[in-house]
């Protein structure tokens, strides 16, 4: 690959384009993978691919296994939900090291958010809050993730609750989750307050799937 | 001029001709190599060495399966400098003898006991072979059968498996063995088996020729390259990235193992198609991986229609009895996944394949619809492959050794069975309703409100990863809102289906017909007439 092309493009780009093939398996561009992945926190990116290539080389090369590099991979991790690469990386870790403090708790909030259970998430969260340290803007994709299930899961919800879910305080926050995710504050009837999340009703309906008999398909039994 | 003592024809193996008595011959390798053993050899060299394929295919599907049942059922093949003799090869690194050792080690590990010495052999052999074919300049002129390229690239991924879980039994390695592993630490490395699976793709270009056949393109040279015109070459490709879905599945790594053939279309008129043990062994893995990740319905849409293209062909299998053993153990395997998977994802099945599902895993599914969650270990065991860990540590007390490679899978595993729990009983409330609030909900499962809310969602996260990259699916499952405090449900039920019923009966009556039209014309045949 000529040089030029290389300076051109992203560093995600560069970043596949050198770990080709067998070269995923290299533990020899572990510190470029490392510093890639720092990269990724300071300027909230995400490279999966990348960061699958760490852990496959911590898998292969256990005696380069580096704790504080998986904290952030899993996080980053958690931070793509509702996708499935939090699952991904737990295949190509040890248990045991799993079960080590500090990871034991990462993969506690990650079970949390995969169960729904948001409030316990966010008070475990609070906890331990120096385990995730500063990774811009995780919560805030943590938020969407938690917005994402309440979108597909309900039509109406009460204000009250839906603060709590998404651990927001003021009134100003919220009026920002509404905007983007275009839901609407309902006009104060009852003394509860709520808002409307989008119209199920049109396309949750029981349907009745009936056979379709063809006699091409009959011709090919 | 007569070159050999007997015509092709006339071979033993071919009229099924008994061996001889036991004391006949001596230990392989200084005692005398049966005639027509010799005569085998002769004519399977003449045919490799001009390129017929076609009696090259013969000989390797037939022959030498008879000749092994024969002749060889528990000893070794004549060791290769004897072949070499026999067949008056000068060159002990010509691509005959080179596919000759090949077969000389696949009969050891499937019929005796393979020692350290032939594991680390037959790896320099395959390194051989691979570098016969990827070190050349120019396309090589060879051709082989499909099976039997197929048959290589298998072979040379289970002897992989077969050495790491040879080293991870490490009370059973005696000193001898272990100063040699440690001399020999590039033999068998996982690195390397890689390495030459991926180089085998590349050679051919296969991505490349697969997107095109994916778009509908005719593969030119120019996508192909010199190299991927030759069915060799493209073949031990396609064959090789199969080996690569299968080996990154035993390693946990099912990311990649879906990414390497997400050009390859699982269609029954494919490359697959050409032999029926790499479909079959493609289809297993890919749906073992999307199960894996939790996308269900991927699963069982691919092992659906593999189980039902097993049940069409398996007559075909019948003269190879160790080929119907393989293929009775992917059956059996993606039953008991499927099993789980239909827990997780209910999803309308092919009545003969619920009729398999009852037969063998009946009593388990009605476990875990009583809640016994300990089932779900059972059926993992059974359906899973055998799981590597890329590295073994000569140490068997060290903490790697301990938690294996499947116990670590099975975490994971397990870790989502605990996230589920809770969902099939909630499914299980909800059919019965077209709404019902929440509260009410609560009080029927014995939980908080706040925690039935937890459910709901978490259903609904579930279902969408479970759904998958499928197109229409024919669910059978609930979906609902909540709306306020009140859960609203709506159901999608299936009519019966006559259609295949129809079919039956009509086929039935066709074939009835047919036995009283031949008995009405021989009366006589028909059985001993009535007094």
């Amino acid at each position: 690959l000529s040089r030029e092309r290389m300076a051109k493009t992203d560093p995600k780009d560069r970043m596949h384009t050198l770990l080709q093939g067998i070269e995923g398996y290299n533990p020899q561009h572990l510190p470029e993978l490392e510093k890639h992945l720092a990269w990724q926190i300071k300027e909230n990116e995400y490279d999966f691919e990348a960061n699958l290539v760490m852990l496959r080389l911590y898998q292969f090369n256990p005696e380069l296994f580096n704790g504080d590099a998986v904290r952030l991979i899993l996080l980053k991790a958690i931070g793509n939900l509702p996708f499935t690469d939090l699952t991904l990386c737990k295949y190509l870790i040890q248990t045991d090291r799993l079960m080590e403090e500090p990871l034991c708790h990462i993969i506690e909030l990650g079970s949390l958010l995969e169960t729904c259970q948001f409030h316990k998430f966010w008070e475990t969260y609070k906890e331990n809050q120096d385990i995730v340290g500063n990774i811009s803007d995780w919560t805030s994709s943590v938020r969407s993730f938690i917005a994402y299930v309440i979108d597909t899961t309900y039509q109406r919800i009460s204000k009250r609750l839906l603060m709590s879910l998404l651990d927001i305080t003021s009134d100003d926050e919220l009026k920002s989750v509404l905007e983007t995710r275009h839901w609407k504050l309902e006009k104060k009837t009852t003394d509860e307050e709520w808002i409307f999340i989008t119209n199920h009703e049109a396309s949750v309906k029981s349907t009745k799937i009936k056979e379709k008999v063809t006699f091409d398909a009959m011709a090919k039994n | 001029t007569l070159l050999y003592t007997i015509k092709f024809e006339d071979m033993a193996w071919q009229r099924n001709e008994a061996p001889p008595t036991q004391n006949y011959y001596q230990e392989t390798g200084s005692g005398d190599v049966a005639e027509p053993v010799v005569n085998f050899l002769k004519w399977f060299y003449h045919f490799i060495e001009r390129n017929e394929i076609y009696h090259v295919e013969n000989m390797y599907e037939d022959g030498f399966y008879k000749i092994s049942e024969f002749y060889y059922k528990d000893k070794m093949w004549p060791a290769p400098e004897k072949v070499q003799e026999i067949v008056e090869e000068k060159d002990e690194g010509s691509i005959f003898m080179i596919l000759y050792r090949e077969l000389y080690y696949r009969h050891i590990y499937a019929r005796l006991k393979p020692t350290l010495e032939h594991r680390f052999d037959s790896y320099s052999n395959y390194c051989e072979l691979f570098a016969y074919l990827l070190a050349a300049e120019e396309p090589v002129k060879i051709e082989l059968p499909n099976k039997w390229l197929w048959d290589i690239i298998d072979e040379f991924v289970y002897q992989f498996q077969s050495f790491q879980q040879f080293k991870s039994k490490a009370g059973k390695i005696n000193d001898e063995e272990k100063n040699m592993l440690r001399d020999e630490d590039q033999v068998w490395k996982v690195t390397a088996v890689l390495n030459i699976l991926i180089q085998l793709t590349e050679k051919c270009n296969l991505n490349d020729q697969l997107q095109a056949l994916e778009e509908g393109e005719v593969v030119t040279e120019e996508i192909a390259g010199e190299f991927g015109m030759k069915p060799i070459y493209t073949m031990t490709g396609f064959f090789s990235l199969v080996g690569l879905l299968r080996l990154y599945c035993l390693l946990g790594d099912y990311h990649m193992a879906l990414s390497c053939i997400e050009n390859v279309q699982f269609k029954d008129k494919d490359m697959m198609a050409l032999v029926p043990a790499c479909q079959i062994t493609a289809n297993y893995y890919a749906g073992f991986a999307y199960f894996m990740i939790r996308k269900y319905a991927n699963t069982i849409q691919l092992y659906q229609h593999i189980l039902g293209y097993m049940q069409r062909t398996k007559q075909f299998f019948q003269n190879r009895s160790f080929q119907v053993e393989d293929i009775n153990k992917k059956n059996d395997q993606m039953l008991a996944l499927l099993a789980i998977a239909s827990t997780f994802c209910p999803l309308r099945l092919d009545e003969s394949v619920n009729i398999q599902i009852k037969e063998k895993q009946g009593d388990k599914v009605a476990r875990i619809q009583h809640g016994d969650i300990t089932v779900y270990d059972d059926l993992f065991f059974s359906g899973c492959p055998k799981f590597l860990s890329p590295v073994v540590s000569e140490n068997p007390t060290s903490p790697f050794g301990s938690s294996g490679p499947r116990g670590m899978q099975l975490q994971v595993f397990k870790a989502e069975v605990e996230q589920q729990r809770l969902i099939p009983t909630l499914r299980s409330f909800l059919k019965l309703y077209t709404s019902i609030p929440i509260s009410k909900l609560a009080k029927f499962l014995d939980m908080h409100e706040n925690e039935v809310r937890c459910c709901l969602m978490a259903f609904k996260h579930k279902k969408e990863i479970a759904k998958g990259d499928g197109g229409e699916q024919t669910t059978l499952d609930i979906d609902f809102y909540v709306d306020k405090n009140m859960i609203h449900i709506s159901d999608t039920k299936i009519a019966r289906h006559y259609g295949d019923y129809y079919v039956q009966q009509v086929i039935k009556l066709r074939d009835s017909n047919k036995l009283i039209m031949s008995a009405a014309l021989n009366p006589v045949a028909a059985g001993p007439t009535p007094p």
